[in-house]
């Protein structure tokens, strides 16, 4: 429970008609996306204005309470979870798209402006924003930048981090700052790049200013089947060999198809055991003859079936089979994980065989959905908690996002680490490495209050000695050091 | 005075070369930009990056590179090119021998930046050696990573204050088949006309420059298909599409031209055309990104800082006169680079100098009084727990614990917070570990720049 003085103070900060104090209405708030990790908070405040937010955190500073900034809670990693006896510090009533500028191509956003918004608010003048995580039409700027969010097209576009020119920043002890320019011309460290992806940790975004593109003048998609995985997946290989970088190369597996099949009917081979979504997008001059080049390299693996998207309708469906096959996996079992590993792409064929194996082994399936171009596994693992599989589901997905580090990849490539990985963290930082991270938290927040808890381990998360470091597989290979 | 001059060849010499001496240290890379920014103040020990060099990990069909930091990044061009690949950057002294860990640190670019970005956007990953001999690694060699800060990001445009590199991975692009540049004689103002209309079209340029009379824009792709699109950006501006040696030759000058500069500013691009026209100097410009070199005489830099200052926009220096400002405005966030500083570097030992009066020894020593607990360097091992910082540690002059095994064994474990900068007496030698350094006295007071800044002419 947050003290009087305190809860005092942040109703001031905010205007009582901002403040959620219900314990009904606070339930709402107890976790993201990621549902099994629960806490209700004491006190949510929904600041209209940066000077509020501002107000919120110089009141947090000066009574020593936690807080915890939220987007729309769409986050996969327990990044936006509660803390006990926090405040959650809500963007949701910060939803202005304050400036579109055609000339300079960019837009100044509210940090709870959702993604899909921003391209809609440019699009009018032939721009828009390309990063675009699969909950584009409900995820906020604010927690795209908290999470540094790619998406579909990242391996061509890059991710939030590329496209983030500059935002007001309010730091942990309320005072208001701004990092980056309004050009990629900085002055002195790149504190912007810092802060995103920090995941709530070092402040809270208000005004975010971001680059906006031209709009391509073609776009290309094809649905591609194969006989297997590893056949999808040299198709990929290839592209790459080829100088091809693809808007989009998206794979899905058997499981996968399935599901997305019964939840949307976007129209892929219900029996085929990989299929690959590929898109080419840029000026038609270009594009025509590489589409060729794809198309060929699909034949060459055997491809039983291509399905070229003929208008806009038929490339939308395309996607929304993709997009939907996280929630569609829902009906084909009754509870699963969505997990989220990065492997080198050349890994792909052994980290898909090692997660079949681990699968049989646990006795639980998993459908495999990823952005192939650049090695980003979304393994779901399916299970049903009635039957008492959850601990032994849980335990794969950690066990599937460890064997990416092993296999010199990431514990994750776009979900962050939050509270669900956080103890993971060891298995892919040594000592140093997470010490150096805490440094920096430190200088930012010295009194641990924002989002305390996340990204890095903690005992009271992870015991006394959270998990042993592994050499990196460069590392034991020789190739670089640790002392 | 005689400064002692390391030059490690692997991560354990860099620890040793940080650990077993005391003063003062600057870390100088090719010497190509030794003289931007503020000038480096004097330094008891130099640590030369250049031995940090060569391919360590590169796996073509991953498109990533891992390399010594103090690599030419001209030479680990030569090398990826013989698999169709590149690191899309192009600033003017990768010429003149840059080395990859210099253009992070001074956070330069070239024309390919309005395509790509600059360094920050192609760093994936990095290993770094803290002023006490921590060695740190952020990112990965995975182009898609978001497991924990992205530190890569602090080195970049960090001047050397807050680390050593040593290793850094990249992330790599294919050559593309072809390349065409269109070109079109005009004034800036026209430029500015025609880059609009450039930018409204689908083309995509990767760079497009006005160099001192002439817009260059580029574009890249397939042969035919760039063959298509130049002829239509050609028509569309009335330039003309040029011969490969001709676009090869029109760079170079933009090139030699951005080498003579002696600020480098960036603001809105719509407002820098204004800002260059009050200046009658050679101009390298991105009208695009807004970003753009000035050749001003050193007497006027001091009035282009004000000018770039009044539209929003930032600048920095390009040569070293001690009469002439260093940076334009001064960075909203200060205090957070202050504190990083007292973080990473407390008893500023790094390039103190650098950022002048900024991040220098006596703004971050004496800062103890301007945050409460942010004075309190973590020690390493609560920070390893994620847990508050700890109490007892009340300034800056308290030696954090090492956990660091760079420094274990060594008699000196607490230098770095009693290190005194007239003490230039550098103990390497007296270390096993150390066995990989080399050893040479330069005389610093001829000037900063290693023998091989002679490149720049």
């Amino acid at each position: 429970m947050l003290d009087h003085a305190a809860h005092k103070a942040l109703v001031a900060a905010v205007g009582t008609e901002n403040v959620i104090s219900d314990p009904v209405q606070l339930r709402s708030y107890e976790c993201d996306g990621l549902t099994g990790f629960r806490q209700i908070p004491s006190l949510v405040v929904l600041p209209r204005a940066t000077e509020q937010v501002a107000q919120a955190v110089r009141a947090c500073h000066r009574h020593h309470v936690p807080f915890v900034a939220r987007g729309a809670g769409t986050g996969l990693s327990g990044g936006a979870m509660p803390v006990a006896d926090g405040v959650v510090i809500s963007l949701q009533r910060m939803r202005d798209v304050l400036d579109i500028d055609p000339v300079d191509r960019r837009a100044v956003l509210q940090p709870g402006v959702t993604n899909l918004d921003i391209t809609t608010a440019a699009a009018t003048h032939g721009l828009y924003y390309a990063p675009d995580p699969s909950s584009q039409q409900v995820c906020t700027i604010g927690g795209n930048i908290a999470e540094n969010s790619g998406g579909a097209h990242c391996l061509k576009y890059g991710f939030t981090t590329n496209h983030v020119l500059s935002m007001t920043v309010v730091l942990p002890d309320g005072e208001t700052v701004t990092l980056g320019s309004d050009s990629d011309e900085q002055l002195g460290p790149d504190l912007r790049g810092v802060v995103i992806g920090s995941e709530g940790t070092l402040g809270i975004v208000c005004d975010i200013t971001v680059r906006l593109l031209r709009v391509p003048e073609t776009v290309r998609t094809l649905l591609a089947d194969f006989p297997s995985v590893t056949a999808a997946g040299e198709v990929v290989s290839d592209l790459i060999a080829a100088g091809i970088i693809p808007a989009a190369v998206e794979m899905m597996d058997n499981l996968a198809i399935q599901a997305a099949e019964k939840a949307v009917g976007a129209g892929y081979t219900l029996t085929t055991p990989a299929a690959l979504v590929v898109e080419l997008d840029g000026p038609e001059a270009e594009c025509t003859a590489q589409f060729d080049e794809v198309r060929a390299i699909c034949e060459r693996h055997g491809c039983t079936r291509l399905h070229i998207a003929g208008t806009a309708a038929e490339r939308a469906k395309i996607w929304k089979g993709r997009k939907a096959a996280f929630a569609a996996v829902g009906r084909i079992s009754p509870d699963y994980i969505v997990q989220d590993g990065v492997v080198p792409r050349t890994r792909l064929a052994e980290v898909l065989n090692r997660i079949e194996d681990m699968g049989r082994d646990a006795g639980l399936r998993v459908a495999n959905v990823f952005h192939a171009g650049d090695g980003n596994l979304h393994p779901l693992v399916l299970f049903d908690d009635d039957a008492g599989e959850l601990e032994r589901a849980e335990e794969l997905s950690t066990d599937i996002a460890e064997l990416c580090v092993e296999l010199g990849g990431s514990l994750s490539g776009e979900h962050g680490i939050g509270t669900d990985k956080a103890c993971s963290m060891p298995r892919m930082f040594g000592e140093a490495d997470l010490s150096t991270m805490d440094r920096v938290r430190t200088a930012f927040d010295p009194q641990h209050l924002c989002n305390p808890g996340k990204l890095l381990p903690t005992p009271r998360l992870c015991g006394e000695q959270p998990g042993r470091y592994r050499p990196h597989p460069l590392e034991e290979a020789g190739v670089i050091e640790r002392l | 005075m005689t400064a002692t001059t390391l030059t490690p060849t692997d991560l354990r010499s860099v620890c040793a070369a940080f650990t077993e001496t005391r003063g003062a240290i600057r870390i100088q890379g090719a010497g190509t930009a030794a003289a931007w920014a503020e000038a480096p103040g004097a330094a008891d020990v130099v640590v030369d990056t250049t031995g940090l060099s060569g391919i360590r990990a590169y796996n073509p069909a991953d498109m990533t590179v891992s390399v010594g930091a103090g690599t030419p990044l001209a030479q680990l061009q030569d090398e990826i090119a013989r698999h169709g690949q590149r690191i899309a950057f192009d600033a003017a002294r990768v010429r003149r021998g840059a080395t990859v860990a210099g253009l992070i640190a001074t956070a330069d670019s070239g024309p390919l930046a309005l395509g790509f970005g600059s360094m920050r956007d192609l760093v994936i990953g990095a290993t770094v050696v803290l002023a006490d001999g921590t060695p740190a690694r952020t990112g990965g060699h995975v182009i898609k990573n978001v497991a924990g800060y992205d530190l890569a990001k602090l080195m970049h445009g960090s001047y050397g204050v807050y680390g050593l590199m040593t290793e850094v991975v990249l992330r790599l692009h294919p050559v593309p088949e072809a390349q065409r540049t269109v070109a079109l004689d005009c004034t800036l103002h026209e430029a500015t006309r025609h880059t609009r209309s450039i930018l409204a079209e689908a083309q995509e340029p990767v760079s497009l420059e006005w160099a001192d009379g002439i817009l260059l824009t580029r574009i890249e792709g397939t042969a035919d298909g760039t063959a298509v699109r130049a002829r239509a950006l050609a028509e569309l501006t009335g330039g003309r599409v040029l011969p490969e040696d001709d676009a090869a030759d029109s760079w170079d000058q933009h090139a030699r031209l951005v080498d003579d500069a002696t600020v480098r500013v960036g603001c809105r691009p719509s407002r820098l055309p204004d800002v260059l026209g009050r200046f009658d100097a050679p101009v390298a410009a991105g009208l695009a990104t807004g970003i753009a070199t000035l050749s001003a005489p050193a007497a006027y830099v001091d009035r282009v800082h004000d000018a770039v200052t009044e539209a929003g926009g930032t600048s920095v220096v390009r040569a070293t006169d001690p009469n002439i400002r260093a940076w334009g405005q001064q960075p909203s966030a200060l205090r957070v680079l202050q504190a990083i500083k007292r973080e990473l570097d407390p008893t500023c030992r790094l390039d103190p100098g650098r950022f002048g009066t900024w991040l220098g020894p006596n703004v971050v020593a004496g800062a103890g009084t301007a945050t409460d607990a942010g004075a309190a360097p973590a020690s390493s091992v609560a920070a390893a727990s994620g847990g508050p910082s700890p109490t007892a540690g009340t300034a800056a002059a308290t030696a954090p614990p090492t956990t660091s095994p760079a420094s274990t064994g060594s008699p000196d474990a607490a230098d770095r917070s009693t290190a005194q900068q007239g003490d230039p007496t550098p103990r390497a030698a007296a270390s096993q570990a150390a066995s990989h350094v080399v050893q040479a006295p330069t005389d610093s007071s001829g000037g900063a720049e290693p023998a091989d800044s002679e490149q720049e002419d």
